[in-house]
Order: structure tokens, then sequence, then C-alpha cells
């Protein structure tokens, strides 16, 4: 290795603002060797994709310039370009062609409306100049290489037929298919499920192997650097704070940024042996003040039976219901008074919509649904309204569940109009008082929520829900878009309030360190259907459903030495929940391991996906 | 690429506490140039309107048969000077474009503002609240955009008589589908994001649902086709006038002029040239109005055209 491939030195990167230019990136360096793969580490506005993605003169898009420093590529034949003046002609034979990228979000990278085949196509008669059946030939080739069964059917496919990991693949394969010898994967499985995310990290490896591409990979998870890195570059407030080969920095971190990052990191185990669940470990250590025990009381709460949903498709003539989608399938669980019941599983397993239903947010088909003593499902509409003052929920992306165009104050006494609660100059004292509970400054009252983080934004909406005084929260995902640090603080902050005020919570998730420090009891979900259900040492301890098992096991921890090798776990998809019109599930039934410990028996989860399939 | 800004600009804001105030939105207004000429021809325009008596230079009804037909930037017989010319009858076209405003603008502004008020409450509980409600509000909106319109609107004039109230309110009746079409799949889209469903969570009933969290959040495209349809409606009192339904000559409106111009097109370029060129600034000009008022009251927006420094908006 005589010559780096990509050498960054000194970057600033501006950007403007109401008091003059900032500088979102200040003196950074780093350099990237061929072959290697660099991970850049930090918490969201750290400047760690901004720095990426001057590489590609992309940050122009969003209104910033590079202020200083130099960036160079190595050309191939000794030859250096120089990516700060290359103009946009020059640019567009380096991206793609020399620098391959791999977006967030696969779904938005694909274009809905033309084919696999057509989107791999076009950048190989772009780039290579290949006829069309040169490019259908090295399409599938292509394919083969991420691992994606049946190519050549595939290739007729649209992005909406495949599965989020299978489109990740696709997304991947188009990165891949100029060969480039740059990489730049911009949190490439942060949408994605625990399970598919280490084959996607897997599967990268393998190609740098396989290739010799040098990846860049952004990323905010310290798991998935241990997974992924050769070298580290820490970021924080648009500065490098640390930058080292993997092991040194993992094991021996020099820089008190990311001693802190690796401390918030929960990881799996960390509650063995204990019955309740404790606050996390932050950054802050003062951030917390839990005196009492979380103790769950004895009154059941929410008593949910048989809850069944599904939703028709339609399609033919005059829109007729050809088929449905079995969302949640025959769900049972009670929540106690100031319990924390935990309902695992993967995107589609229908986790949310068990938890919208239970506000009546969407309209169960059958089953039953008792809250405080009521029946919820014999409301009208106007009397579920006003049950809704004891139920609450905070939805996942605290960007998408605060109205743009409302001020803070507006939003969180927006309940408190609602239900006629408080009024006047009440309401701006109370919604003071949230902000103080929630630790916002009162000044941010008058503030939008586009002026806010996303761990602001979340405070937010754990104000708003908690300003009607709700018995019970459904947190819906609600630290998973959040960094982790701010994630600790979030969860700490609900589990003080569930100690003060006896809040129960409904915790929807996926990610199984958390859950495993927050939860009384867990119900782990799939294709609809609970298939385990224990309190949350039992779980962790001993998991007795193949699909809890596989679950855990995804998990990607801080362990070096347990890199994930297994590219080629799951290559057919997910069994369908899509079962025509007359089709009646089997019934479920539990066997009980222990007491509070059941397991399904019929054929759900990957050993019985025959069973499933259609 | 959509994602390629949020994180590098949440760091370059600089979060404030403080509102703009009056003065900030108007040294963001006088850096962008475009704008700040568009607001100074609205502003005119509503001058001359106010206060044509006023300002124009000769009356708009004056005939001067010696002065027929003369080219812009010419001097009459009497030594009277005719900054835009005069037409077939003698009249200045300034004075008259200056009068014919005060009737083209209130009719386009009443009538698109009608149209939009019952277009947008339509479309929007249409998409709301679905089911039959929404069948049956949008079964009759395509109907009603079916019916042959001007057939309709002559025909109404016929039987209440011409006017400029009778002219809105045909315009009012024959144009709010346009905005119930459109407000309705708006509404639909807003249904599912997050932050409704997370408002009916909080128990906010349906009506405050539609007029208070998803409005102002549709309010964009809304205007954009409501400045389209300001000019529309100028264009179509033109034909209803030429027809003898609207207003009625010697009153000038600038659609009046255009078809009253196109016989002596060929002779008179200007007679038609200018009324037309005053529809199409007026259009023109409210829609980069509207637009800007658009962003920068965008919370999400407006820090762009606050922002100092280059790369911003230039």
């Amino acid at each position: 290795m005589n010559k780096p491939l990509v050498n960054v030195e000194g970057l600033r990167v501006e950007f403007p603002s109401k008091r003059g230019a900032i500088a979102g990136v200040q003196d950074v360096s780093f350099t990237i060797e061929p072959g290697e793969i660099v991970c850049i580490v930090g918490e969201s506005g750290s400047g760690k994709s901004v720095s990426a993605y001057t590489l590609m003169q992309l940050t122009k898009f969003s209104g910033g310039w590079v202020a200083d420093g130099r960036l160079t590529l190595e050309g191939g034949s000794g030859n250096e370009i120089d990516l700060r003046t290359a103009d946009e002609a020059r640019m567009r034979t380096i991206r793609g062609n020399e620098i391959g990228m791999i977006f967030q979000e696969p779904m938005t990278a694909l274009n809905p409306s033309y084919t696999i085949g057509w989107q791999l196509a076009e950048s190989l008669q772009q780039h290579r100049d290949m006829s069309r059946e040169e490019a259908a030939g090295r399409s599938v080739e292509l394919l083969k290489q991420v691992r994606i069964p049946e190519p050549e059917r595939r290739l007729k496919q649209y992005p909406h037929e495949l599965s989020g990991g299978m489109r990740q693949r696709i997304v991947i394969a188009m990165a891949l298919a100029c060969e480039p010898r740059l990489l730049i994967a911009d949190e490439p499985t942060t949408a994605l499920d625990v399970t598919v995310q280490s084959e996607i990290l897997a599967l990268i490896r393998k190609l740098r192997d396989e290739t010799g591409a040098a990846v860049l990979l952004i990323t905010h998870d310290m798991a998935v650097v241990a997974q992924m890195a050769d070298r580290v570059v820490v970021m924080q407030n648009g500065r490098v704070a640390e930058d080292g080969p993997v092991e040194q920095v993992l094991t021996d971190p020099q820089h008190p940024y990311t001693q802190a990052l690796l401390a918030v990191v929960p990881k799996l185990g960390d509650m063995a042996g204990k019955t309740l669940p404790e606050p996390m470990e932050t950054v802050a250590t003062t951030d917390c003040q839990i005196d009492k025990p979380l103790q769950p009381g004895s009154h059941v709460l929410l008593d949910v039976r048989h809850l069944t949903k599904r939703f028709p498709i339609r399609g033919g003539w005059l829109g007729r219901t050809v088929a449905n989608a079995h969302a949640v399938e025959d769900v049972t669980f009670r929540i106690l008074e100031k319990e924390t019941l935990s309902l695992v599983g993967e995107s589609g397993s229908g986790k949310s919509v068990t938890g919208l239903c239970i506000l009546r947010l969407e309209r169960p088909d059958c089953g039953e649904i008792t809250f405080g003593g009521q029946d919820l499902l014999a409301l009208s509409d106007e009397d579920m309204r006003l049950a809704r003052r004891d139920m609450q929920m905070i939805f996942q992306d605290p960007y998408g569940s605060l109205n743009p165009h409302m001020s803070l104050l507006e939003q969180v006494i927006e309940p408190l109009k609602n239900f006629g609660l408080e009024a006047g100059s009440a309401l701006e004292d109370r919604a003071a008082e949230l902000f103080d509970r929630v630790r916002l400054p009162r000044a941010f009252l008058r503030r939008y929520p586009s002026e806010l983080s996303g761990g602001q934004r979340q405070r937010v909406a754990i104000a708003r829900a908690l300003a009607p005084k709700p018995k019970l929260i459904i947190a819906d995902e609600a630290v998973s878009a959040l960094d982790v640090s701010v994630q600790a603080e979030v969860l700490n902050l609900m589990m003080e309030l569930q100690a003060e005020m006896g809040i129960s919570y409904l915790f929807i998730g996926h990610d199984m360190a958390v859950v495993e420090r927050v939860s009384h009891r867990v119900a782990v979900m799939y294709l609809g259907r609970i298939v385990e259900t224990a309190t949350r040492e039992q779980i962790f301890a001993s998991p007795q459903h193949d699909y809890t098992k596989s679950l855990l096991a995804a998990v990607p921890t801080l362990d070096l030495a347990h890199r994930a090798e297994k590219w080629e776990l799951a290559t057919k998809p997910p069994p369908s929940p899509i079962h025509p019109v007359g089709y009646v599930p089997e019934p479920v039934h539990f066997d009980k391991v222990t007491e509070d410990h059941f397991v399904l028996r019929s054929g759900v989860g990957p050993a019985g996906e025959r069973k499933y399939g259609p | 690429m959509a994602d390629v800004s949020n994180p590098a600009i949440e760091d370059a804001i600089d979060p404030r506490d403080e509102r703009e105030n009056l003065h900030d939105y108007l040294y963001a207004l006088w850096r962008d140039k475009i704008t700040a000429s568009a607001v100074l021809f609205l502003l005119a325009l509503l001058a001359f309107t106010v206060g044509a008596e006023f300002l124009a230079p000769h009356k708009p009804t004056g005939l001067n048969l010696a002065d027929r037909m003369l080219p812009p930037f010419s001097t009459g017989k009497k030594g009277l000077f005719y900054l835009l010319g005069t037409d077939e009858l003698g009249r200045d076209l300034f004075t008259r474009l200056i009068y014919g405003a005060r009737v083209s603008v209130s009719v386009g502004l009443l009538g698109a503002t009608l149209s939009c008020v019952f277009g947008v409450i339509a479309g929007l509980t249409a998409g709301y609240y679905g089911g039959l409600y929404e069948d049956l509000v949008m079964r009759f909106v395509d109907g009603m955009l079916s019916l042959p319109s001007l057939l309709v609107a002559l025909f109404v004039l016929f039987i209440l008589g011409g006017g400029f109230a009778n002219l809105i309110l045909v315009f009012a009746v024959l144009h709010w589908m346009v905005f119930a079409r459109m407000s309705r799949g708006l509404a639909l889209a807003a249904r599912s994001k997050t932050y409704v469903v997370a408002a009916k969570a909080m128990g906010a009933s349906g009506r405050r649902i539609v007029f208070r969290h998803i409005l102002p959040n549709v309010v964009a495209p809304i205007l954009v086709l409501y400045t389209l349809e300001i000019a529309i409606l100028i264009l179509s009192e033109a034909s209803l006038s030429f027809l003898g339904f609207g207003v009625q000559p010697p009153d000038p409106s600038w659609g009046l002029m255009i078809a009253d111009g196109r016989e002596h097109i060929r002779s008179a370029w200007w007679l038609v040239a200018f009324p037309g060129l005053a529809i199409f600034l007026t259009a023109l000009c409210l829609n980069l109005v509207a637009s800007w008022v658009r962003a920068v009251t965008d919370p999400a927006q407006r820090w762009r055209w606050f922002a100092i420094g280059s790369g911003g908006r230039e």
C-alpha cells in the first residue's frame, strides 16, 4: 500500500445561516487505502455525511460549499484527481464509475416506475457503452454477485415487488455495476430489520474481499462499526474526535467522546438476573432521578383478547376484495398498572397495527379490548375520542409526528384543548411545566419543529403525550430514530415518568438490547401473531421459539471476535401474510413453558414457513 | 438524495428563539429582487385601481375621433400625449387599462376567492372523511366539470341578468370544482401522515384535524392554483363581456379591451398587446408573490430566505 486511494486534508464545509456562513465540518482529515473499510461514526449533526458527500461534490445540493482543504482521489494510474475542483462533467464520470454510492433508504433510492433490469442496465449503458444484451447479461452477473436468487426473474420485477433486504441488495448491485474503486455506504442498514442488517453487512464485507473496492461506511451505530470496520473515524460536532484501527478504538478509546459513545451502547445481556427494568447509562450521569424500583401494580389496565385486523386487498373489476393481508391475527395480552410490556418483532409483524387498534385509530375486525374496565370497541366515535385522554401515543418518527406548521406551544396544548382540560392562560403555564418535565427550555415553546433536533422533537412528543395525564402510553418505536446517547436519555425519562406518575407502557420496538432494559414483560410477534410471551428475564435467558432465538442471535454486538459471516442466511423472502378471502388461519395454541412463559405451538416462524407459504 | 441536506443543515442552522420581525421580512424581500419587483408591480396596480380618477391622464370614455388608432408614444392633434396609444374611438389606452384593472382584478380576485373557499372546504372534508360523503361530493364535482361552462354561464346570466355580482357568483359556481378535486387529493395524502394520526390520538375532532392540522400543510399548492385561477377568470370575464353578459361597454375591462381590439389586430397591435400584457404580468406577479409568501411562512424552509452567506438562494 504505497498510496492512499482517497486523501482528505483539512476539509472545511460551510453552510449559510441567518448569522452568516457556519462551518458544518472543519479541519477534517482522513485517508482511505485501497480495499479498506473505513467507518465514519458519529451522531446526527456530527458532519459524518457531509464529509463523505463532499467526495462526490454532493454537498452543494444542500446549499453547502467546500471552504478549505484538499480532496484527492488516486486516479488508477498514479495520477491524482482533485475532487474539490473537478468540474461537473468530470464528476459525472467519477460518480458511479469510480465512486459508487449506497443510500440509506432502499425504498426511495430505486425508481418505482422502472424495472430492476432497466435501472441496472442504465448505468452500464451510460458509463460502459454496453449494448442492451450485454447490459442484461452483466446485470444477471451482478445480481448473482449480491446473492439474489432467481436473478433472471428479478430483472423483470419492479422495486415494490421485493422485500427491503432484497432492494438494498439491488442498490448495492447498482453501486457495483461499474466496478468502482470506492463504495460510499450511507447508513446502509439503518432502515432494515436486524436479521436483514447482519446479512447486508456481511455481504458488503464479502464484496470488498471479492472486488477489492474500498468502502467508506457512514453509521451512527457502534455495533455496525465493530462488525465492519478496518479503521474508524469518530466525528463529533463537525470535527474528527478520534481516528484509528478498529481494535484500538473499540478496546482502548483515547478520546472522552469515543469512550462515552461506547459506554451508552446498550448491550444484550446487561440485565441478566434482574427482574425489574433499570435506567440506561448515559453520558450525563446526573440526568436520571429514579429513586424507587419500577414495581408494577396488580390491577389489569389493558386487556386485549383475540385481536384480529385484516386489510382487504382489492382488485379486478368493481374493486372487490380479492385477498386479505393478515396484519394482526388472534393476539391476546394484558398490561398491568405501572407495567411495561414490550411488543417486539420486525417490520410487517403487526406490532404497530396492534398499537393503532388499541387506540382505535384502526378499527379491529374482531376481538375485545378492555381498558380500565371499559369495552373500547363498543364505544361511539365521540366516546372513543374522549377515552383517548387516558391513552396516548408516541410515534416512531419525531420528524413526521409533529405538525410542521404549528408552534411547539400549540402542539403541546393540543390535547388539553381537545379534551377541554384547561383554558386561557392556564394552558401556557401547563405547557411550560411539561417542557420543564421533559427538560426542554421554555423558550423553545415559540419554536417550530424544524428548528429542533430529533431528540428534542421526541421530547416534545413525550410532553404532548403526558399533557392529559394518561394511564397508558403506547410508544411505537419511540426511540428507534434517535442517536444512542439521546435514546438513553429519552428512555430514562420515560422510566422516570413511570416511577413518578405510575404510567403503563406498551413499548413497541425491535432493538432487543433496549427492550431488555425497559420491559417487565415481552411479547414477540411474527407475521401478525404473538409467538412467545414471558417475563423479560425468561425471554432473554431461555428463549423457546425459533424466531425469538433468531432475533436474539441477529443483534450485532461490539464483540470483534464474532463478526457475522452468515451472508447466505435468508435468501428466500419471508412468508407472505396475504391469504385468499376464505382462508381460515390455524388456531393458536400456546405451550406453557413455566408460569408466565408461553410459546406458540402451531407452525409459524422460520421453522414452520412451509405451512404459511402461498 | 433526499436526505443529503438534513444532517448538514441541522448542523448549520443556528436555531433561533426570536422570531423574524417586519424588518427581516423586508430585508429578505429586498435580496430577492424578482419577487420585490413583483410586489412593487402589484402595489402600483393597487394604487392605480384605487386612485384611478387622480392618476389616469385622460377620461376613460372620452371620445376623440381625431386621435383614432394612434400607436404608443404618440402625440395627438391637440398636443395630447398618449403613452400606450389610442383605440378605434380615440380613447387613451393607458387610461382604459387603469380603469379596466378595477373590473378585471376584482372579478378575478373575488371569483377565485369564492370558488377557492367552497372548493377547498368540500375537497378537504371529502378527502378526510371519505365514504359515502366523499362519493357524493366527488361525483357531483365530476358532473359539474362535464358541463360546458361557458354555455351554463350564458344561460344563468341570461336568467339572472348580467352585471358584476352575478358574474362573480357564476364564476364561483363554475370554478370551485378544480379546487375541490385538488384539495381532496391533498387531504387523502395528508390523512395518512403521522402528525394527522397523532392529532387524532390526541383527541382532535374531525373538523379540527381538517382545518387546523391538514389545511396549513396543503396551502402551498392551493395558493398556486389560486393565482392561476385569477388569470383564468380575468380571461373568462372577457369572453362573457364580449358576448354581452358581463361588463357593459363603454365601461372598460381588460378582457373586453382584448375582445374589442381583436378586429384591429393587423393595424393596431397595441390594442390587444397591452391588455394581454397586463393580464400576464398580474398573474405572474401574483404567482411569484404567492410562492414567496409560501416559502417564508413555511417553518422548515424560511431560514433559507433569512440566511446570510453565499450558497443560499441567490
